[in-house]
C-alpha cells in the first residue's frame, strides 16, 4: 500500500518540493538585495536616505509578495494535495479498484494519509529554514531597522506570527487533513477544493482573533502610566508586543478580578451616559466603577508558548480531521 | 470444492436498481439498505474484509491507474494481495500481445479490459464477479476475452458470476442463468433445464387454452400468434407448431413481461460453474 500510495502521489509531492525550492531561491535574492541596500546605507552612499528607484531603495514590494504567499502557502497545499486523496479517485472510479483488492478500507485511507501527511510536514518542516532565516535577517532584522518605531513588525504580531516558527508546519498538516476530509466527504474534488478555501479562511480568522489573544494572559499598561517616549527610545520592531487593542479592567484589588469581561461593558456604558457625557462625568464614572483604562498587549516573550499551543491545537484539529475522513470512506457506497 | 453461495437478498432500492447493484454489493463495495448478502457464508460489506482475497470484482467501467504502465498495475496487483499469482499473470499478457512498458490509458478498450480481468484472476479469487466484461468490445476480442477466462476458470475451479447484455454470447460459456428486470428476479435457473422446459408455439390465431403450461409472452402479428410457454406441453392441433426456443427468446420474453421495464436497467446475469460441476 505504501508503494501504490507513493506511485500515486510522488510527482505531486515533487513538483511541491520544486516550487518550495524556487521560493527558497527567490528569497536567498531578496535577501541579498536588502543586504546590498543595507552595505549602500551604512557606506554613505545614499544621502538623504536614498530615493525611489535607486539602487538605495531595498524590494520592498517583492518582499510583501513574498509574506503573502507565505501566509497563503499552507491553504494552497491543502487544497492541490489534500482535497483530491480521496476525492480524485471518484475520478474514473479507481476506489472500485482499490477497495476490491486484499486490503481494507481502512489500511487503503490511513496509508494514503499518513504517507503524503508525513512527507508534508517533512518538507514544510525543512521548508521553514530558509523562511526563518530570510524573515529574521529582511523583515525584523531590515525591514524593522529601517522602519525603526514606526511600523515594521515584530514575530509576536500575526502578519510574522503565521508564517515564523512551528504553526505553518501544523498550518500544512491541518490544511491538508482538512482536504482531505472534506473531498472524502463532499466526494467531488471542484467543491471540496472550495470548501477548504471557505474553511480554511474560517478557522484562521477565528483562531487570530478570537483565540490566540487568549491562549496566554495579556499585558495591561493604564492610560495613566503611559508616557510619551522620545523618538530617539523607541523599541526596535522586534520589541513591539502584539497590541490586542485598548479596553477597561477592575482597578486591583477591587471584588470583580481585574481579568472579568465586564469591566469593557461597564467602561463602555460611562462613554455613553443618558445626561450629556462630559470628560469629567466619564473620568467620574470610570473611577466610579473601579475601573482603569488602557491598551492590552500580547508580550513578546509569550511567542513560543503561544505558538506551542496553537500548533498543538492544529495538530489536535488534524487528528480530528483525520477521523472524519476515514469515518467517511468506511460508510462510503461506491 | 464448494461453490459460491451467493445469498443475493433483495437489494430493496426503488430507483437504482438492476445487476451493476447486486455485483456492486456482491463485492461489498455498496450496502444493502435492507438485507444482507453473504459470501462464502461471511457477510460482505464496505468493512467486511474476509471476502476481499477471495473475490476477483471487474468494474463496468472498467477502473485502472490510466498513469500507470501494464506492469506497474502487476506490481499494484502483487503489493496489494498475498495471493497474487505474479507468472500467471504476467504470462496472460505476454499472451496477448499487450506491451508491459505501455500506458494503462494509451491501451486500447479491449486491452484494457484483459488488464483489468487479469487483475481479477491474478489474485487467484474462488469467486469472480464481472460486470458487463465483454460490452464495448469488438466480436474478436469478445471471444478471446471469454475464451481466455472460461480457460483458467476450466484450471482453477472457480465460479465465475457475470453479467451481460449479450445474451448469445453466454450460452456456450455459462451454466446458470438469472434474469433481472426492474431490481427483481424474472427467473432462475441452470441454462439447459431453461432451454428444456420452454417452448415457442406458433399458429394461427386465437391460440387455444393451455390449462398445462404458463404463457411468459404472447405476440401476434396479422393472423399469427406466437406464445412463449412454460411447463408440460399441451397438445395442440396441426395448425399449430412447437419450437425449441433459444436462451435469447426466452430472455426478451421475460424481460417483457414487466409493464415498466426500464431499458438500461434489465438485462441479465448468468453465473457458470463450469469449474464447479465438473
Amino acid at each position: 500500500m505504501i508503494w501504490l500510495t507513493w506511485r500515486r502521489h510522488w510527482l505531486a509531492l515533487v513538483v511541491l518540493g520544486a516550487l518550495l525550492g524556487v521560493l527558497a531561491i527567490w528569497m536567498a535574492l531578496v535577501t541579498h538585495s536588502f543586504d546590498v541596500v543595507a552595505m549602500l546605507h551604512k557606506a554613505n552612499r545614499c544621502p538623504n536616505g536614498g530615493n525611489i528607484n535607486s539602487a538605495c531603495s531595498p524590494p520592498e514590494g517583492e518582499a510583501q509578495l513574498i509574506a503573502v504567499i507565505l501566509l497563503a502557502l499552507p491553504c494552497l497545499i491543502g487544497l492541490a494535495i489534500g482535497a483530491p486523496l480521496v476525492a480524485g479517485e471518484l475520478h474514473g472510479h479507481t476506489n472500485r479498484l482499490a477497495w476490491t483488492q486484499s486490503i481494507s478500507r481502512t489500511k487503503w485511507f490511513v496509508t494514503k494519509w499518513l504517507v503524503v501527511g508525513v512527507g508534508l510536514m517533512v518538507m514544510s518542516s525543512l521548508f521553514q529554514l530558509p523562511v526563518s532565516r530570510y524573515l529574521g535577517h529582511v523583515h525584523v532584522g531590515f525591514i524593522g531597522a529601517l522602519f525603526r518605531g514606526q511600523g515594521g513588525s515584530s514575530r509576536i504580531q500575526p502578519s510574522l506570527f503565521n508564517i515564523t516558527g512551528v504553526v505553518p508546519i501544523a498550518y500544512v498538516l491541518f490544511a491538508f487533513s482538512l482536504g482531505v476530509a472534506l473531498g472524502a466527504v463532499i466526494r467531488r474534488t471542484s467543491w471540496a477544493v472550495a470548501a477548504t478555501v471557505v474553511a480554511y479562511g474560517a478557522v484562521t480568522m477565528v483562531m487570530v482573533v478570537a483565540v490566540r489573544p487568549n491562549l496566554m494572559p495579556e499585558t495591561f499598561v493604564a492610560v495613566q502610566t503611559q508616557v510619551e517616549t522620545p523618538l530617539s527610545s523607541w523599541p526596535t520592531a522586534d520589541q513591539i508586543p502584539w497590541d490586542l487593542g485598548s479596553g477597561y479592567r477592575y482597578a486591583t484589588g477591587y471584588q470583580v478580578p481585574a481579568g472579568d469581561p465586564s469591566a469593557n461593558a461597564a467602561g463602555r456604558a460611562c462613554h455613553m451616559q443618558a445626561n450629556a457625557p462630559t470628560p469629567t462625568r466619564i473620568d467620574q464614572c470610570i473611577a466610579d466603577h473601579h475601573l482603569q483604562e488602557g491598551d492590552f498587549y500580547q508580550a513578546t516573550n509569550h511567542y513560543w508558548p503561544l505558538q506551542w499551543k496553537e500548533a498543538a491545537i492544529y495538530f489536535g484539529c488534524s487528528i480530528i480531521l483525520f477521523g472524519i475522513g476515514l469515518w467517511s470512506v468506511r460508510r462510503w457506497r461506491a | 470444492m464448494g461453490s459460491a453461495r451467493l445469498h443475493a437478498a433483495r437489494a430493496g432500492r426503488p430507483n437504482g436498481a438492476g445487476k451493476s447493484t447486486l455485483l456492486r454489493l456482491a463485492a461489498g463495495l455498496s450496502r444493502p439498505t435492507t438485507g444482507t448478502i453473504s459470501i462464502f457464508g461471511d457477510e460482505v460489506n464496505p468493512n467486511s474484509t474476509s471476502h476481499l482475497d477471495r473475490i476477483g470484482y471487474f468494474d463496468q467501467l472498467r477502473p485502472l491507474y490510466n498513469g500507470f504502465r501494464v506492469k506497474e498495475m502487476l506490481t499494484f496487483g502483487r503489493k496489494l494481495n498475498p495471493g497474487w499469482d505474479d507468472d500467471a499473470a504476467r504470462h496472460w499478457l505476454t499472451d496477448l500481445d499487450i506491451p508491459m512498458n505501455r500506458r494503462v490509458g494509451q491501451l486500447s478498450l479491449g486491452q484494457q479490459a484483459e488488464v483489468a480481468l487479469t487483475l481479477c484472476m491474478g489474485k487467484r479469487p474462488d469467486l469472480l464477479l464481472l460486470d458487463e466484461p465483454v460490452a464495448s468490445l469488438d466480436p474478436l476480442a469478445r471471444r478471446q476475452l471469454l475464451r481466455s477466462l472460461m480457460g483458467t476458470v476450466a484450471e482453477r475451479g472457480t465460479t465465475v458470476f457475470l453479467s451481460s447484455h449479450i445474451v448469445s454470447e453466454l450460452e456456450p460459456v455459462c451454466d446458470y442463468l438469472i434474469i433481472l428486470s426492474d431490481s427483481q428476479v424474472q427467473v432462475t435457473g441452470s441454462i439447459d433445464s431453461l432451454l428444456a422446459e420452454h417452448r415457442l408455439i406458433v399458429g394461427i390465431r386465437p391460440p387455444p387454452p393451455m390449462p398445462q403450461v404458463e404463457v411468459i409472452s404472447s405476440s401476434e402479428t396479422g393472423r399469427q400468434s406466437t406464445l412463449l410457454v412454460k411447463g408440460s406441453h399441451a397438445h395442440l392441433g396441426p395448425e399449430w407448431q412447437m419450437l425449441e426456443p433459444d436462451l435469447d427468446a426466452i430472455v426478451l420474453a421475460y424481460l417483457g413481461r414487466r409493464p415498466a421495464v426500464r431499458g438500461n436497467d434489465s438485462g441479465t446475469t448468468a453465473y457458470d460453474t463450469s469449474g464447479v460441476e465438473s
